[in-house]
């Protein structure tokens, strides 16, 4: 399959009060046409910085950054503005995590869906895309289109505003979705549905997805593949089944396993082991790896040197140089604790 | 009942807000519009437990939380602590309960006063509740920093030094100061990194522990739920609809809404993968909501009795209430499709 965006040694700068910082440091990865690809990290890892990066929207500026984003063959970093404006919201769209403030508050929600397609000369004329505009909303599951297409944002809930942000992304019929947590801002049925509808309108469409997320939960749910970011570098990239089944990062093991979940009887009696300490700040991150202060795994090869990511197998990288012993330790960060409710015997003692 | 003693009995509580603009509605002729918040809440709190309230924003769970301390005045209703009904309490004297009725808060930023050092955070319940001799206070902030896993050299730091899960230990630490008996947790973790979150959790944990607090903990994460929890309460539109054992909640969940909350929640699993959503539409409005069962809009099962007739929160297990009218048939269905996780 020929890739329809590949990211190649991205490392996107921003000026800020501090100086300028190094967000997104050296980055490589590629999407497949109608793939849905999950970029999962914490605040801060420079996951949002990715997909701003490919749109080249600010903070980021390409003087700014470096590498390559090629996107059905063309380089991005390298188009002029012109030929950029062209491109974004008709082959690349964006949906944000604030639908809310995505929305012009004075602007009927019809006027905003069909803004991208009159603008772009998709939709013939103004009744042209108002018949495209009820379309769409019916498609993205907005009830009653007809009355609802003059209605303004505030008269939409938070999870309706968020199919209106899907239906003016999917107005240009994109061939890439740059999905940054869409679903965060919503309760957990919401989520379930916007979730569903995003993966419906994959398939349909053959929209290639960059599923940006913190949540393992929804990577699971929608991701054929998926990066894991720490502190602005991908530190593992596998197929989002082999990923879950064995991570060989011990970052990714740890995401894995310090979330609590719904259901399993067995982690009834296991206490969660924490991943110790915090991000690094990424003005001054750790030399080496920059997860080792806070890896169980660590040696002293791990506090020096660069951490490029590698090929295990096909399909699998992995940046950690300890990743067979982390396959042998088995969950390094599960901690047995039969007395997870009484651990009062510990405390007693003090 | 299970043998441990209560030691909170909240008695039909609600809270009722009439929207800005009600009173100029009213003026001029237009029907009053009301917002239930907390629609007649029965519910004991066992000394010791974890009780969580879990439901989606507008669910009611935060206002129960506060109303429950009074932060917001309840409408209608008794909350009796230790057997005295805390609305009965002139200020002064609810003044002097509040050291036994703590609050931790979701947002560890906006939580602290940021002019204040974490020393001075620390030192000001104890000084107003007049806690321990003044000379005695240093010590004690120092002790209260290391129990929440900050240390003594932090203390003249400002909340501006201090990360989002550093934050909210702060807090912890402030709310642990006066000693209370109970404490509120509204969404502690919610605002905090995953990576985070196990920390703080585990945190609460053992501080329930130590120091033999009974909590009750307000989340909308069923897995942070089901990690903490000694009990569960679930919401929706300002009512409680099942409340139960943990056990019982995630093992065998009898109202519908439990059972798509449940399914709804998206697994580390990509194994589990499902294309069919877990709870169609949207929740109804809090100013117009449906009669009946509140769920009925939504619900799989509803027939023509869930519009008519409020269905009461029963006891149908032991220590297991519901507030449906078709609880046999939900729990029927629950079994017989295999539910996801088992």
């Amino acid at each position: 399959m020929s890739a329809l965006l590949e990211v190649r040694n991205l490392t996107t700068r921003i000026q800020t009060r501090r100086g300028v910082l190094t967000i997104v440091d050296d980055v490589s990865f590629s999407l497949e046409e109608g793939e849905c690809f999950g970029l999962v990290g914490e605040s801060g890892s420079g996951k949002s910085m990715i997909c701003r990066s490919i749109l080249r929207l600010p903070p980021t500026s390409p003087a700014l950054m470096s590498g390559r984003i090629a996107f059905e063959g063309q380089d991005l970093l390298a188009l002029p503005d012109r030929e950029m404006t062209r491109l974004c919201g008709r082959r690349i769209a964006m949906v944000v995590q604030d639908a809310i403030a995505a929305l012009n508050p004075v602007l009927p929600v019809g006027r905003q869906i069909a803004e991208a397609m009159l603008e772009h000369g998709v939709a013939a004329n103004r009744r042209d895309a108002r018949a495209r505009v009820l379309a769409l909303m019916r498609k993205v599951g907005i009830p009653a289109p007809e009355r609802r297409i003059d209605d303004y944002p505030h008269e939409f809930s938070g999870g309706m505003c968020q199919r209106v942000v899907i239906a003016a992304a999917l107005a240009c019929a994109p061939r890439l979705l740059l999905a940054d947590e869409p679903t965060t801002a919503l309760d957990v049925t919401i989520q379930d549905q916007i979730l569903k509808l995003l993966g419906e309108l994959q398939q349909e469409m053959r929209l290639a997805v960059l599923l940006v997320t913190h949540d393992m939960g929804v990577v699971a749910q929608s991701c054929r593949r998926v990066a894991v970011m720490y502190a602005g570098r991908i530190v593992e990239l596998a197929e989002t089944a082999a990923l879950f089944d064995q991570p060989l990062h011990p970052y990714s093991a740890g995401l894995l396993s310090c979330v609590p979940s719904v259901d399993g009887a067995a982690e009834e009696a296991t206490r969660l082991r924490p991943i110790p300490g915090g991000p690094p700040d990424i003005a001054d991150p750790p030399e080496g790896c920059r997860f080792h202060p806070r890896c169980p795994l660590a040696i002293g090869a791990c506090q020096s040197g660069a951490f490029p990511l590698f090929e295990v197998r096909p399909g699998r990288f992995t940046a950690c140089i300890r990743h067979e012993e982390l396959a042998r330790a088995g969950n390094i960060w599960a901690e047995p604790m039969p007395a997870a409710r009484a651990p009062e015997a510990a405390e007693a003692a003090e | 009942m299970s043998a441990a003693a209560t030691l909170i009995e909240v008695e039909q509580l609600s809270k009722v807000y009439a929207p800005a603009g009600a009173f100029l509605k009213r003026l001029t002729g237009g029907a009053r519009q009301r917002l239930t918040a907390v629609d007649d809440v029965s519910l004991s709190i066992r000394a010791g437990e974890i009780l969580s309230l879990v439901g989606e924003s507008g669910s009611g769970k935060t206002t129960l939380g506060r109303a429950l301390l009074r932060l917001v005045e309840p409408s209608a209703g008794r909350i009796l602590f230790r057997g005295e009904d805390l609305r009965s309490f002139a200020p002064s004297r609810m003044r002097a309960a509040r050291r036994h009725l703590q609050m931790i808060f979701q947002d560890p930023y906006s939580a602290l006063n940021p002019r204040m050092t974490v020393r001075q955070t620390l030192a000001e319940a104890m000084r107003v509740h007049a806690i321990h001799p003044a000379e005695e206070i240093d010590d004690r902030v120092v002790e209260l920093l290391e129990t929440v896993g900050l240390n003594a050299g932090q203390a003249d730091r400002f909340p501006r030094d201090f990360s989002g899960g550093q934050r909210q230990r702060i807090g912890i630490a402030r709310a642990l100061s006066v000693r209370p008996a109970f404490i509120v947790a509204d969404e502690p973790v919610s605002a905090v990194d995953v990576s985070i979150q196990a920390q703080i959790l585990n945190l609460l944990l053992d501080l329930r522990e130590r120091f033999d607090l009974t909590m009750l903990f307000i989340a909308h994460d069923l897995s942070v739920v089901r990690y903490v929890s000694t009990r569960v309460g679930v919401m929706y539109l300002g009512r409680i609809v099942e409340l139960a054992p943990r056990q019982a909640i995630f093992a065998a969940p009898r109202h519908p809404y439990t059972q798509g909350l449940l399914r709804a929640a998206p697994r580390p699993d990509p194994g589990r993968r499902s294309t069919t959503v877990a709870i169609t539409g949207e929740p109804p409005s809090a100013l117009d909501p449906p009669s009946g069962c509140h769920f009925r809009t939504r619900c799989p099962m509803a027939t023509a009795l869930c519009a008519e007739a409020r269905p009461a929160l029963a006891e149908i297990a032991p220590d297991h209430l519901v507030a449906c009218h078709h609880h046999a048939a939900a729990m029927a269905a629950w079994t017989g499709a295999a539910a996801p996780h088992h």
